[in-house]
């Protein structure tokens, strides 16, 4: 080997070994993150015990942790109405999309959705907020869900895009040759084949939305006082009691923060591995 | 391609429009009404807004003024310095997975990225607010400041360790699995034929790497682009970590405002006056536009490489 050769190496092995380096530093933080939220989080969790999953926050001047019942329902519920609203939307332009690709209005609506995603989630809070909740008079799950199912329509849709396009060319054709229209299509065919990778699709816009803030910020409320009002009455969310807690000055309100990091922590990893373990089974 | 669609497909297509129309519809009634929200505002202080970094909210509404040249300047400044930091923090992680390890460590490392890529927000921001930002202060902005503040950028004395750096470091830990993500889609989409030919011709790894990058090269500048896009709006990161502090400053020490965190932090209060919600409003449209402005341009970028890309 010249030494030219062995030159370019050593010098590839070297970048290699950089590269390796940053990668490892890049993710790090998600460590340091795992290693904080269990510590802080889990003191909370075992000072306060189950009843954290069943009481209501604490006030600034209390001595117990209290629970996080409240935002545990809300946060549920908000997402389930929200995932209900915009899945349905999404499937059905997905399907416009993947089914009839050369026509404008496919065209632009592709751009145009994916396009929504470059919209902030805070500025849907505000649009919500002016339109929903000053109408309707008060902050209300209802008009969190609304702002939800907003922010996650792009996601949705590209998910479910993705899960149709799953569908293999020769089972497209083999139901176009029995005479199906498009429609029949979906219903007997594409669904049933790529049921998993929808199904997924479904599960990951559900904890995107889980974890969201900005949208729920003035649209859903803060509701401290009952575990749950009414669909059109005020309530909470997970990601709104830490952001807020987390603001506020008060010891017990951060040692509640922290409990309900590691919960949030802990329910995102679940669904995470849950959608994980569905798209495994996937092999077309 | 040619489609050829039967009659009852055609029936099936136009059934599907309304429902696509209304969609389009929601965007521009959305923006519409930002617009109009905003209207008092950008008729009563103008160009004002974006020359003014005052904030004096006032119960008589002729004493009222409002400026937003800080957050504005504070949200570019911060989403921009992130995105650099992610740049080589995504591109190396893309090829690290890609192809320096193997199998069993690139799913693991993949996988990790992954939950990274969909770690609520609101975590981050309370694990930078709680955890990075005293490290930052104590063992990076401190020395900094000490050995260095001659340099304007490390001028301002770190108080509280919230400030544009934290901000934007933590802005750049959340958004680098988003931008990998993003450059693993593209990588994987340059044929194999290149790959192979610049194996054949004797290229070692690294040089191997630096070949796709150059292929990969618009693709990137696509996806820095869209996660521009995505950190101009990202509020809990920002808010928590910013210091929320109506300041005009380039110092990376300093605690400022960005217009979402502005947004997050005055609107409960600025019910109360007549033209402070809408100056928020407008501090909304203004972050629209560029926002949308960026993710539009990235999606296009991004498209018009794929067709170029498979020949």
């Amino acid at each position: 080997m010249s030494r030219r050769q062995a030159l370019r190496k050593y010098k590839s092995y070297l970048m290699q070994l950089l590269m390796i380096f940053i990668s490892i530093t890049a993710v790090t933080p998600l460590f340091s993150i795992f290693y904080t939220a269990v510590s802080r989080g889990g003191r909370t969790l075992l000072e306060a015990g189950l009843s954290f999953i069943t009481d209501l926050p604490p006030t600034p001047l209390s001595t117990r942790v209290g629970g996080i019942a409240p935002a545990l329902v809300g946060s549920f519920l908000a997402t389930l109405l929200a995932i209900v609203i915009s899945v349905p939307v999404a499937f059905f332009i997905a399907f416009l999309v993947t089914e009839f690709p050369n026509t404008i209005f496919s065209k632009s609506s592709e751009v145009f959705i994916r396009s929504f995603s470059g919209i902030p989630s805070i500025i849907v809070s505000m649009f919500v907020y002016s339109a929903v909740v000053v109408r309707m008079g008060t902050q209300s799950l209802l008009a969190g869900s609304i702002a939800l199912s907003i922010v996650t329509l792009p996601y949705a849709y590209v998910y479910l895009t993705s899960a149709l396009r799953s569908v293999p060319e020769t089972i497209r054709e083999a139901a176009m040759s029995l005479g199906m229209n498009r429609l029949k299509a979906l219903r007997y065919v594409y669904v049933g084949v790529s049921r998993r990778y929808i199904l997924t699709g479904i599960l990951v816009s559900y904890v995107r939305a889980f974890g969201d803030t900005a949208p729920l910020l003035f649209t859903i409320g803060f509701l401290m006082n009952s575990v749950f009002a009414g669909l059109l009455q005020p309530s909470n969310a997970l990601p709104i009691l830490i952001f807020v807690y987390a603001l506020s000055p008060y010891e017990i309100f951060h040692k509640v923060a922290w409990g309900a990091t590691l919960l949030l922590i802990i329910i995102y990893l679940v669904l995470f591995l849950v959608s994980r373990s569905l798209l495994r089974g996937v092999k077309l | 391609m040619v489609t050829i669609l039967s009659k009852s497909d055609k029936l099936v297509f136009y059934a599907f429009i309304p429902l696509v129309v209304s969609v389009l519809g929601l965007f521009i009634v959305m923006s519409l009404f930002i617009t109009y929200q905003s209207a008092p505002s950008l008729i009563r202080f103008g160009v004002d807004l974006l020359s003014s970094t005052v904030w004096r909210p006032a119960d008589d509404p002729e004493l009222e003024k409002y400026g937003l040249l800080a957050p504005v300047v504070g949200s570019l400044y911060v989403s921009v310095l992130a995105t650099l930091i992610t740049f080589p923090l995504s591109v190396t992680l893309t090829f690290t997975i890609t192809e320096i390890l193997h199998k069993r460590l690139r799913d693991f490392l993949r996988s990790i990225v992954e939950i990274m890529g969909g770690l609520p927000t609101v975590v981050y921001g309370l694990w930078g607010s709680t955890v990075l930002a005293p490290y930052l202060r104590d063992f990076i902005m401190q020395p900094l400041y000490d050995h260095l503040g001659f340099i304007p950028i490390f001028s301002c004395k770190p108080v509280s360790g919230y400030s544009i750096l934290t901000a934007s470091l933590v802005l750049a830990i959340a958004s680098t699995p988003y931008v990998t993500a993003l450059l693993i889609e593209g990588y994987n989409m340059i044929p194999v034929k290149y790959k192979e030919g610049i194996i054949c011709l004797g290229a070692t790894k690294y040089e191997t790497f630096k070949l796709l990058y150059g292929l990969l090269k618009p693709y990137v500048i696509a996806s820095l682009l869209l996660s521009l896009s995505r950190a101009l709006g990202e509020t809990t990161i920002v808010a928590l970590t910013v210091g929320n502090a109506m300041k005009l400053t380039l110092c990376l020490f300093d605690s400022t405002h960005t217009i979402p965190s502005l947004i997050a932090s005055q609107f409960e209060s600025a019910r109360l006056y007549t033209y402070a919600m809408p100056t928020l409003f407008a501090g909304g449209l203004l972050l629209l536009l560029i926002s949308l402005g960026a993710s539009y341009v990235g999606i296009k970028k991004m498209y018009d490489w794929r067709s170029k890309i498979h020949v």
